[in-house]
């Protein structure tokens, strides 16, 4: 809104032409940061006496005990937060007129109320079961990404250049224009967008274990593909870096600087001891968000080395849980997901935590080196 | 009036429907009926032989829940059966269906609703369903969700099924059925009134339990000249088992049997026999329950075991507790080629002798059984029946229903799922399976709470021999929170079995059939059963150099809480030296419980060798169990202060790293709130 009224009156020229200040992509993008994290730092308090009150109260889990114990009661359902906070900014800050806005902000609400329903029928239920069903999820997820993927490949439609429309993007791999090679998918992008969301969706899902994890292990990747955003949508950097140029794609940057301060203000609360979780509501919202940042700067392949975290977590968990478990009988690791393995060799969860994150950054910063090791 | 009745491919479905047809043409004379089954079904037999008219549509039973080339074969079997019906239904036109359950009876129940959605809803054949079991079928379960109406013979099952109309009404039986009488009977079988007559069946097919179960009773029964004892076989041949060859050859081994023993692989005039026995040996399907209880002839019961929801477990236990049947349980026991069921021949006779000899409670048995049945049950399905057709709300019909003593029984039902039933049983307990090792043996008023002990147990003892292993698993946890001494060498069994798994799950890192879960859990269960003899000890050298390494590392947790209970097993070198090898495992769960463990078997000196090298090593929960190991040792010789080694421990303790990973977490916060709480209830109490 702000967006509109200061564009509207910078062309009006005269006293308002510092206006124009407000407009540029860097300026909004920390504003909106600012707005974000000083709204979930103010909101907090009372947002988490409502959540206990309303009895929006973590179930117990079923791994070690005493720990999960320890941790019963603490309100759960803190996404709403993030969410919250998101909106007011995006609505102060965002151009509302691009396409990339929409697709992103689409993926936070329709991810954000499936986890918000999944997570009071737990509270409702009593137990961790008593939440959504799997397969239910996976539907609304793989439905999602469909119309995503759709929209995104058909040419009324879709915000990307026509030419690159049904690519993706590989590392290390220049595009056609600079002399390399375009991967063009044809309709089977939709299918690819479809898988990019729902696997990364629940990515995110499966991390949320530890008080800091998910938020802090999220951050980084998203942080990796605001730079992307910003790169991409910048006419002469995007020549500079050999990548296709995709106008408007910058506005992701506005949406991402305000997911990093509202997480980083989620944190300030989340952190150990953790006064509030963020529920299947943050997590699937933080994954949606992610899978569809991924998809519009055209850089899926990436994500195996920005979000290697994720994928060391699932992959453990597919081993350790549909191979060892249920088909085998016995462990293969410790325990899954693998972050509750280190806590169960005797690693306090603060530092698990901790190590996530460094590791995350490292992987972060492996994955903002591509741009030149091309 | 039109009526389609439909359901068979064994006895126990198709002869309630006759019962029913014969009750349909004596209310309604006009009526029209007609039959559709499968053409390989008993039904293809039975039904033109009562003057109904049969039609044909495709149908197998359903293969188990995965995708496999059976789940497809099914399927396209349905879909063919499905249209058939179809066709039947729309050539036949008929104003309902009566169904009885079983996979004869799907094509026509789910044409009828193919039909429906076919005209948008304005063709709709109403189904009355009849289910003759405790536990509902899958398929049952399905056609109940299309049935208008659903009547049951068990109270049980109205809770297990997914309708509002659902009541019970009893087993239809048909009423010339029982007409031979006892004497007449005799007559015709030559056998002598005076003779005491016992008929052993395990139905058409046979039962493996029950045919190797009698020709081992038969020694012990030999000494009764006055019994006459007929053995149908069944004709069973495959999966494993040849009824007629294989209790030819035990035959063969036996010394002594009755005078009076035949041996017949099928009765082709069972009702014959039926009415001229004492007594029946059967299984627990509806059909023979039926045929047998309806006739009032008292029957020793022997259910098959792990059926999908235990159904005959659950149809006999429903007898039993009417008095109606005499019920034994079939156990697994362990032969060469895995577990299978049993009952020892000797149980078997002296039950039958038992019986034999107690005429007031054979009558006892005759007169629950007869009213356990009434005989109106055929003309009450009728009844609905003709209400639906002539779509009056079934529920306007005169209120004849309720067999008696039938609704105080839903409240004693137990959950089916062996799942569900261990948690029940760790609710009402107060026991958690995990916490073996903490909570040490099950005390004996904890085993006062479980009402209907007999039942877990032998649920537990039987689930030993179900195919998967997660089964098993439950089995084990049900024999150790049911504290089951008598099955401790099937638990100690399941623990040192070493048949491989196969092949592929062996690839993927899989060892043993037992699986590592399975294993685990039997160390648990050790805990449970507080029981350390010879077996045991040997079964823990083995449980220590098991592969799999939570088996080895429960194996050391079992190892001090027995010591905590006062047993001794220090003086046992092997454990002792397999317990110091493991303080080197490489996997670090068991390094650490090894560690812990070796305070409480080793000799001090050792230990203090042993703990040396890790004083400052970087894994934290290595130190912490070195520590307990010392607390351990200054435990096993409390007071004994002057030994050589005791300056030795002071002298290591000082070099002892004290920097830690790990803390637990201390929320003085919720501590306090605790604390109050209790305060307050002692308040109140007081």
């Amino acid at each position: 809104m702000i967006y509109a009224l200061t564009d509207f009156l910078a062309d009006q020229g005269g006293i308002f032409s510092p206006l124009r200040v407000l407009n540029y992509v860097s300026t909004r993008s920390i504003i909106a940061a600012l707005t974000t994290l000083l709204l979930v730092i103010f909101f907090a308090p009372r947002v988490i006496r409502m959540l206990y009150l309303a009895g929006q109260r973590d179930s117990h889990r079923d791994f070690d005990e005493h720990l999960a114990k320890s941790k019963r009661g603490t309100p759960t359902m803190g996404g709403v937060l993030i969410i919250g906070a998101m909106m007011v900014s995006l609505l102060l800050w965002g151009d509302w007129t691009n396409g990339y806005m929409w697709a992103v902000t689409s993926a936070l609400l329709v991810f954000g109320f499936l986890g918000a329903v999944d997570d009071v029928a737990k509270v409702r239920g009593g137990s961790a079961e008593a939440g959504l069903s799997r397969r239910a999820k996976l539907v609304i997820q793989t439905l999602y990404g469909l119309v995503l993927g759709a929209l995104l490949f058909l040419p009324n439609t879709t915000p990307f250049p026509l030419e690159i429309a049904d690519t993706i993007g590989i590392p290390f791999l220049k595009p056609e224009e600079f002399g390399g090679l375009n991967v063009h998918l044809s309709f089977f992008y939709v299918v690819f967008v479809a898988f990019v969301v729902v696997a990364v969706s629940n990515a995110v899902n499966l991390i949320d274990g530890l008080d800091g994890l998910a938020a802090g292990t999220t951050m980084l990747p998203v942080a990796v593909y605001g730079v992307f955003a910003y790169i991409l949508g910048h006419a002469s950097l995007s020549g500079y870096f050999l990548y296709s140029f995709q106008p408007g794609v910058h506005e992701l940057v506005v949406f991402t600087a305000a997911l990093i301060g509202a997480l980083i203000g989620f944190l300030w609360f989340n952190g150990y001891p953790a006064q509030v979780f963020m529920g299947d509501t943050g997590s699937l919202a933080l994954g949606g968000t992610l899978a569809v940042l991924i998809v519009l700067t055209k850089q899926e392949l990436l994500f195996l080395i920005a979000g290697g975290v994720f994928l060391y977590v699932n992959a453990t968990h597919v081993i350790g849980d549909r191979i060892g478990i249920n088909m085998l009988g016995r462990r293969i690791f410790y325990r899954t997901p693998i972050h509750h393995a280190y806590e169960h060799l005797g690693i306090a969860e603060t530092k698990v935590v901790l190590r996530f994150w460094i590791i995350s950054l490292l992987l972060a910063l492996v994955a903002v080196a591509t741009l030149k090791l091309r | 009036m039109r009526v389609v009745l439909t359901g068979g491919g064994s006895g126990g479905h198709v002869s309630p429907m006759l019962a029913v047809a014969e009750a349909l043409r004596e209310l309604e004379p006009t009526a029209d009926l007609r039959y559709i089954g499968v053409r390989n079904g008993l039904e293809a037999d039975l039904v033109p032989r009562a003057n109904i008219p049969i039609r044909f549509a495709p149908a197998i039973g359903m293969p188990g829940l995965s995708l496999s080339p059976a789940m497809f074969k099914f399927l396209f079997t349905l879909l063919g059966g499905v249209l058939a019906a179809t066709v039947h239904l729309i050539a036949y036109r008929p104003h309902v269906i009566v169904a009885s359950g079983g996979f004869a009876s799907a094509p026509a129940v789910f044409a009828s609703a193919f039909l429906r959605g076919l005209t948008f809803g304005l063709w709709r054949i109403p189904v009355y369903l009849h289910e003759q079991n405790a536990v509902p079928g899958r398929m049952n379960s399905a056609a109940a969700r299309i049935a208008r109406q659903v009547g049951v013979v068990h109270a049980v099952s109205l809770n297990r099924l997914p309708h509002a109309v659902n009541e019970v009404v009893g087993y239809p039986v048909r009423a010339g059925f029982a007409s031979v009488d006892r004497a007449t009977a005799r007559r015709e079988l030559g056998i002598p009134d005076d003779a005491e007559y016992v008929v052993v069946t395990g139905g058409s097919q046979g039962a493996r339990t029950i045919n190797r179960a009698v020709v081992d009773a038969l020694p012990f029964l030999a000494d009764r000249p006055k019994l006459w004892l007929t053995h149908s076989t069944g004709a069973m041949k495959g999966r494993g088992y040849d009824a007629v060859g294989d209790t030819r050859s035990r035959l063969e081994t036996i010394s002594r049997k009755p005078q009076h023993y035949r041996v017949t692989d099928y009765l082709h005039d069972m009702p014959l026999h039926l009415a001229a026995a004492d007594l029946a040996v059967i299984r627990g399907g509806a059909g023979s329950l039926f045929e047998v209880c309806t006739q009032g002839l008292p029957a020793l019961v022997i259910p098959k075991a792990n059926l999908p929801g235990d159904s005959q477990v659950a149809n006999a236990r429903e007898l039993a507790a009417r008095g109606a049947i005499e019920l034994l349980y079939e156990e697994p026991a362990f032969v060469d080629s895995g577990f299978i069921e049993v009952v020892p021949g000797e149980l078997m006779a002296e039950k039958i002798t038992a019986l034999l000899d107690d005429p007031a409670r054979r009558r006892e048995l005759s007169e629950q059984a007869k009213a356990a049945f009434d005989r109106r049950a055929a003309n009450r399905i009728a009844k609905r029946v003709v209400a639906l057709a002539k779509s009056i709300r079934a529920i306007d019909v005169e209120n004849d229903s309720t067999p008696t003593s039938a609704e105080s029984l839903t409240e004693t039902a137990l959950p089916d799922s062996p799942t569900a039933l261990r948690r029940y049983a760790e609710q009402v307990m107060g026991v958690r399976y995990e916490r073996a090792f903490a909570h040490g043996p099950i005390r004996d008023w904890e085993l006062e709470k479980l009402d209907d002990l007999a039942y877990f147990r032998y649920r537990g003892a039987a689930l030993l021999a179900h195919s998967h292993w997660s089964m098993r698993n439950e089995g084990i946890k049900l024999l150790a929170l049911t504290r089951h001494r008598d099955k401790l060498g099937l638990v100690l069994h399941v623990l040192t079995d070493r048949t491989p798994a196969p092949k592929l799950h062996r690839m993927l890192g899989g060892d043993f059939a037992q699986v590592g879960f399975v294993r685990r859990n039997a160390v648990n269960a050790l805990s449970f059963m507080g029981v350390v003899n010879a077996d045991v000890r040997a079964a823990i050298v083995t449980a220590l150099d098991d592969p799999y390494y939570e088996v080895r590392s429960a194996t050391l947790k079992l190892i001090r809480s027995m010591i905590k209970d006062g047993h001794n097993l220090a003086d046992n070198p092997e454990i002792v030296s397999r317990v110091r090898k493991l303080t080197r495992d490489r996997n670090l769960e068991v390094h650490w419980e090894a560690l812990h463990a070796f305070g409480f078997v080793g000799a001090p000196e050792d230990v203090l060798a042993t703990n040396r090298a890790y004083a400052v090593t970087g894994k934290t929960p290595l130190r912490e169990a070195v520590l307990r190991s010392y607390h351990a040792l200054l435990d096993r010789y409390d007071g004994e202060t002057n030994k050589p080694w005791r300056e030795q421990l002071s002298d290591d303790i000082d070099h002892f790293a004290i920097t830690s990973l790990a803390f637990h977490p201390h929320f003085p916060l919720k501590e306090r709130y605790v604390s109050l709480c209790k305060r307050m209830d002692e308040e109140a109490s007081a």
